[in-house]
């Protein structure tokens, strides 16, 4: 009977995926209750995950999928398109909201007041639903509805930090406007498309786009769409908003954002650029050359060398953060197979790297109060689980390897010597390297440092420690065996690139 | 299956086990035990590839036991053993714990069938050893400690860059010999340059060595340069240069140990010598030279270790190895004394002693292959040997001048080892043929002629003469306390000073431009909660002001560059 | 601490005795000295006894290893000697940063508290 009432069910997975959690919300509204909230939105956060890997284990064995909802044909009707690429997002993003949920209870009941528990998480399932949205969705309109619904969830979800500190407002604040011009430019893109082309359905525009590829309406849509999508993954100069975000934001609120909203930018800037405007446009392989590839390296070492600089290792992570989107722009901007192939191997990579070094940095947060260099002091010895999580994780970020980080940075390098890029396969080196100065900072202070005066403090929970570790050891295993996530990254690559006449 | 089980594997397990051992002897019988485990592990391995799999669409193989790797192996593990009964007595968990590792990093590295994983065990001997350095725990010790750190792991880095190009260039990553013709392959041999100290790429070992425990350097003196030297014996046979390079690198640190009062710092640039002997037999890279290699890596290994377990066990019980320090010890250590005398007259290549009958082969293959000059430098060499290990360090810790120090004979575990490590020099010295059976090629040589014992003799008894003759007329350099510069100086000295001299320029362009971008871009707290505070409508608006500056740019420069394709 | 001129040494018989010995071989340099001279100088003579098979052409010359021995050794001293000259710096020269100048702790001398 289950097994009937299962396959029954398959078909409808890629509604499910994304109306459970926005169902969900509001019903985690109503239970008010903190610990209840918490429990409910873990399950519908493992739902999802479980949605999303039957989801990617359908695409890869059948190819894509197409969902009517509601059964609405295309173009009138949405309509949900998964293939690999954005599978593989539908996997990170329920798969870390499924690691922090577990981890929240703890952390959410030391960081915010008790009576804000059930929005909190309230706008946590927003914030997953409209991501998941913004991923599966082929309709470019509707892209833009869940990336709204998105925003206001992680402004929230940001805000939520004031109890801690006031400045978590202002820094939501800035968000707020930064990310609502960052959607406008987006959807002033889709209007300008909707405008020449009739259709908001991603697939058609990507049939009537090449037929207009000197139109200068076409021209406009694609730069407001590119500088707008820039804004939200936070592509520098413009990431202005991130690092108060990142640093202000509670320990979930910002391993949960960190490791997906800006990924799911990403992929949204990979789904236009690659699938809707093709590359074989000339002012497209211009964009990529000019715009998108010298912001990336300049990126990559301005961000790391920011890093550098930080005090409050929250801060140090979310100009690390920057400084990774480089990497990810990059692999784009080579516009290959290869590079495509890295950028989205390290759109994966780098969720788990940021994941679990934000887990390891809440823990800290819960058990010491500070999540400054001051804070680390000594901790190699009081928190040694934690600082071992750290640790690993930053040693991805670095590129050592069998973790990781190693796997993105070779497919990185290789695919910029495969083109002839040595300049750039030497940046990517040089700003591996300042990585590691930013790392050692942190484990000099944790390990050859004593504690201050006094301090006593334990190990963190296991509740905690667990999830954290779960995401330390992705890290090993995928950089051991990255058969898989090779694969599939590269499957999705050759998905963008064939899209292209 | 106990056949594929790799050596390295032993002591990257045994070293988490030992600490839950209680700390005493227990855990030090424990941790001798590890590498007496890998041995009997190697013995047990036929030739050929075995543990091979695939990483980043790379052909990976994890142990590669051939005739060549199998000597650079033996012979790490043995070291390893001598240099745990030595430090039986320390129980320092950051040191016992680091020379497993380290070891095991090193006895991995030999094995590796590819480049990628050959990275991996060449960074982690750099991580794991630099903690040998830092267990002296004082504030010198911890930048010596950062610039090995640094130049190490700049090694590893340069040796990723060449595989990476090499990888990209033949498609194979495969450790095999290589032609020095390419960008990627010339980035691999500086990156063995470096870890094999070749000259002005050095400094490091003279510094790091002298600052580690006196148990560390000799761990430390046992593996990071002969890995250097098996891969370049892998990776480099027969490249005409390194002759040279290792010509010159037999030469110039004599003259530096000459006049170096820290008797460790003296055995560093002595095995810096020693390091070139083998890297001339790399470059001739004959049969009979690369068994010279071996052979003297081998060797090397055994006679350095005795000699700076003797240093380590005289820092030990005086608290000092500066020769102005010391003097007359042969009272207080006799068998100390006796053990370095052993481990000093087989780095000198006495008959009847390990150096004698590996050095030899080397010294051979350069004569055979026509290198006349290449020949006469090695003599000189030999000579320059004798000086600084063979005379200076017995002689002025053990005798010469009395220093009054009375102290005890070294702790029993440190006798033991040392003994052990003197018996083995003088027993491949006076039976050479065990040793000669393992060497990589069939060796048909005989070290115990009546010509070579004779002309070896005399050229160093005279020289014994010289010294005598030297030191009763007062021509001999004195010791003083004091610091001998070296290329080094041009990086801690000469580098940072013009640095800070253009940085005074650069920093204000600097801290204008990229610190007043950054200022600019992290505004936020800074400016918000100092000046306006959390909620000042100042320092709001000009952030997100800002912000949507750089949007507005952006968007500018996106649409001209789409414009100006059409 | 060790430094310090400490106990008189109670070694066992044996080494006793080869402590004595040498004490006696240092309290009479001349006589080392000249049983290295009788030994060198015999050394000498067999040079001239052998049959030489040079395998480089200056091995063929009368004396060639006793007399480059002595010379290289000379030399070796004296361009020490002159190199120093231009090296030498005070011990603390790269103090802080070097333990050039720093007395060896417990931890580097591994002597148990």
């Amino acid at each position: 009977m289950t097994g009937a009432t299962l396959s029954g069910i398959v078909p409808h997975l890629p509604a499910l995926q994304v109306v459970v959690p926005l169902l969900a919300a509001p019903v985690c509204f109503l239970l008010r209750r903190g610990v209840i909230c918490w429990g409910f939105a873990t399950l519908v956060s493992w739902a999802a995950f479980a949605t999303s890997l039957v989801l990617l284990q359908v695409v890869l064995a059948d190819g894509t999928i197409r969902y009517e909802m509601g059964g609405w044909a295309a173009p009138w009707g949405i309509e949900y398109v998964i293939d690999a690429t954005n599978a593989i997002v539908l996997v990170i993003v329920s798969g870390i909201g499924s690691a922090v949920m577990p981890y929240a209870r703890r952390s959410v009941m030391a960081e915010i007041p008790a009576n804000q528990h059930g929005l909190y998480y309230t706008a946590y399932l927003l914030c997953l639903a409209g991501l998941l949205g913004v991923t599966i969705t082929g309709d470019a309109f509707n892209v833009f509805v869940f990336l709204e619904i998105t925003s206001l969830s992680s402004y929230i979800l940001v805000s939520a930090g004031a109890g801690m500190d006031r400045r978590a407002l202002t820094a939501a604040y800035n968000y707020l406007v930064l990310g609502t011009v960052g959607a406008t430019f987006f959807v002033i893109g889709v209007g300008l498309l909707y405008m020449v082309t009739g259709t908001l359905n991603i697939i058609d525009l990507s049939e009537r786009v090449p037929a207009l590829q000197h139109n200068r309406t076409v021209h406009v849509a694609f730069a407001f769409i590119v500088v707008g999508m820039g804004l939200k993954l936070a592509l520098f100069p413009l990431h202005t908003w991130l690092p108060n975000a990142y640093t202000y934001a509670p320990s979930t609120g910002t391993a949960f954002l960190a490791a997906t909203s800006t990924k799911v930018s990403v992929y949204v800037l990979l789904r236009f650029l690659f699938v809707v405007f093709a590359p074989s446009y000339g002012f497209m392989a211009l964009t990529l050359d000019y715009v998108l590839l010298p912001l990336a390296l300049i990126g990559m070492v301005a961000a790391t060398v920011a890093a550098i600089y930080q005090y409050n290792i929250k801060r140090l992570l979310a100009y690390s953060s920057v400084a990774q989107i480089g990497y990810m722009v990059l692999g784009i901007a080579y516009g290959s197979v290869e590079g495509l192939t890295a950028a989205i191997l390290h759109l994966f990579n780098h969720a788990l790297m940021k994941g679990a070094l934000f887990l390891a940095l809440g823990c800290i947060m819960l058990r010491v109060g500070d999540v400054t260099m001051r804070g680390v002091q000594g901790l190699g010895r009081q928190m040694p689980w934690t600082m071992a999580a750290f640790v690993t994780g930053g040693l991805s970020l670095i590129g050592v390897p069998l973790t990781v980080g190693f796997i993105s940075k070779w497919y990185l390098i290789t695919a910029a010597l495969d083109d002839g890029r040595w300049p750039i396969a030497a940046v990517i080196l040089a700003s591996s390297l300042l990585a590691i100065i930013y790392v050692w900072k942190i484990v000099e202070a944790a390990y050859l440092k004593e504690p201050p005066e006094g301090r006593v403090v334990r190990e963190a929970p296991l509740s905690m420690l667990v999830p954290t570790w779960v995401l330390v050891l992705a890290n090993i295993g995928f950089g051991i065996n990255a058969e898989f996530t090779v694969g599939v990254a590269r499957t999705a690559a050759m998905g963008l690139l064939g899209g292209a006449p | 299956m106990l056949a594929t089980i790799p050596p390295f594997l032993v002591y990257l397990i045994g070293a988490p086990l030992a600490l839950l051992i209680p700390n005493g002897s227990l855990r030090s019988a424990f941790m001798c035990l590890v590498p007496v485990v890998g041995i009997l592990l190697l013995l047990d391995i036929p030739y050929g590839d075995h543990l091979t799999t695939s990483i980043v669409g790379q052909s990976v193989t994890l142990l590669r036991v051939d005739s060549l790797s199998f000597v650079f192996g033996l012979i790490f593990n043995i070291a390893a053993f001598l240099a745990l009964v030595f430090a039986w007595h320390v129980r320092d968990a950051m040191q016992q714990v680091s020379t497993l590792l380290y070891a095991g990093s090193a006895v991995g590295a030999v094995f590796c069938g590819d480049l990628i994983s050959l990275f991996v065990f060449w960074e982690a001997t750099a991580i794991t050893s630099v903690f040998l350095i830092w267990a002296t725990r004082t504030e010198g010790s911890y930048h010596t400690g950062m610039r090995y750190l640094i130049i190490q792991v700049g090694s590893g880095v340069i040796l990723l860059s060449g595989v990476l190009i090499q990888a990209s260039q033949t498609g194979s990553v495969a450790f095999d010999a290589m032609k020095l013709d390419g960008l990627g392959t010339g980035l691999i041999f500086l990156a063995f340059g470096i870890k094999c100290a070749f000259p002005l790429l050095h400094n490091w070992l003279q510094d790091s060595y002298p600052a580690a425990t006196a148990t560390g350097t000799v761990t430390l003196s046992a593996f990071t340069t002969k890995l250097a030297v098996y891969a370049l014996a892998r990776g480099f046979p027969g490249t005409e240069v390194l002759i040279y390079i290792g010509a010159v690198m037999t030469v110039f640190p004599i003259f530096f140990a000459a006049v170096e009062n820290n008797l460790r710092k003296v055995l560093a640039y002595s095995l810096n010598n020693q390091l070139g002997f083998m890297v001339v037999g790399i470059g001739v890279g004959t049969p009979l030279a690369l068994n010279g290699t071996a052979a003297h890596a081998f060797c090397h290994i055994l006679y350095k270790a005795v000699l700076f377990m003797s240093m380590g066990a005289v820092l030990h019980r005086t608290g000092t190895t500066k020769a102005s320090e010391l003097g007359g010890l042969y009272r207080s250590m006799p068998i100390t004394m006796v053990c370095c005398v052993i481990g000093a007259a087989s780095i000198s290549a006495f008959p009847l002693f390990s150096g004698f009958v590996s050095k030899s082969l080397i010294q051979s293959a350069t004569a055979d292959t026509g290198h006349w000059i290449v020949w006469l430098v090695l003599l000189f060499a030999s000579v320059g040997v004798l000086e600084h290990s063979g005379i200076k360090i017995p002689y002025f810790t053990f005798f010469g001048h009395d220093s009054g120090i009375r102290c005890k004979e070294a702790p029993w575990n440190m006798v033991t080892a040392m003994v052990l490590t003197a018996a083995l020099c003088v027993g491949i010295g006076v039976y050479p043929a065990p040793l000669y059976a393992i060497l990589p090629f069939p060796v048909d040589y005989q070290p115990y002629t009546v010509a070579h014992v004779v002309t070896q003799l005399q050229m160093l008894l005279f020289a014994l003469l010289a010294f005598v003759f030297l030191m009763r007329k007062g021509l001999y350099p004195a010791e003083f306390r004091a610091t001998n510069l070296d290329f080094d100086w041009i990086y801690r000295r000469a580098l940072p000073v013009i640095i800070r001299g253009l940085g005074l320029g650069i920093d204000t362009v600097w801290s204008r431009l990229i610190g007043g971008s950054r200022a600019m871009v992290s505004a936020s707290i800074d400016a918000a909660s100092r000046n306006f505070g959390p909620y000042g409508i100042v320092g709001r608006t000009v952030r997100v002001g800002n912000g949507v500056a750089w949007v507005a740019v952006l968007l500018l420069v996106t649409l001209l560059v789409g414009y100006s394709a059409d | 601490m060790s430094d310090h001129p400490a106990s008189p040494i109670t070694p066992d018989r044996a080494t006793g005795r080869f402590v004595r010995m040498l004490d006696w071989l240092v309290a009479n340099p001349m006589r080392v000295i000249a049983g290295l001279a009788i030994v060198c100088g015999l050394l000498a003579v067999v040079d001239l006894l052998y049959e030489k098979h040079p395998s480089v052409p200056v091995e063929a010359l009368p004396f060639f290893y006793p007399v480059f021995g002595f010379v290289i050794y000379a030399l070796v001293i004296f361009g020490a000697k002159t190199l120093r000259l231009i090296i030498r710096r005070r011990e603390d020269y790269y103090a802080p940063y070097s333990i050039d100048a720093e007395t060896p702790n417990s931890h580097m001398t591994g002597e148990q508290r």
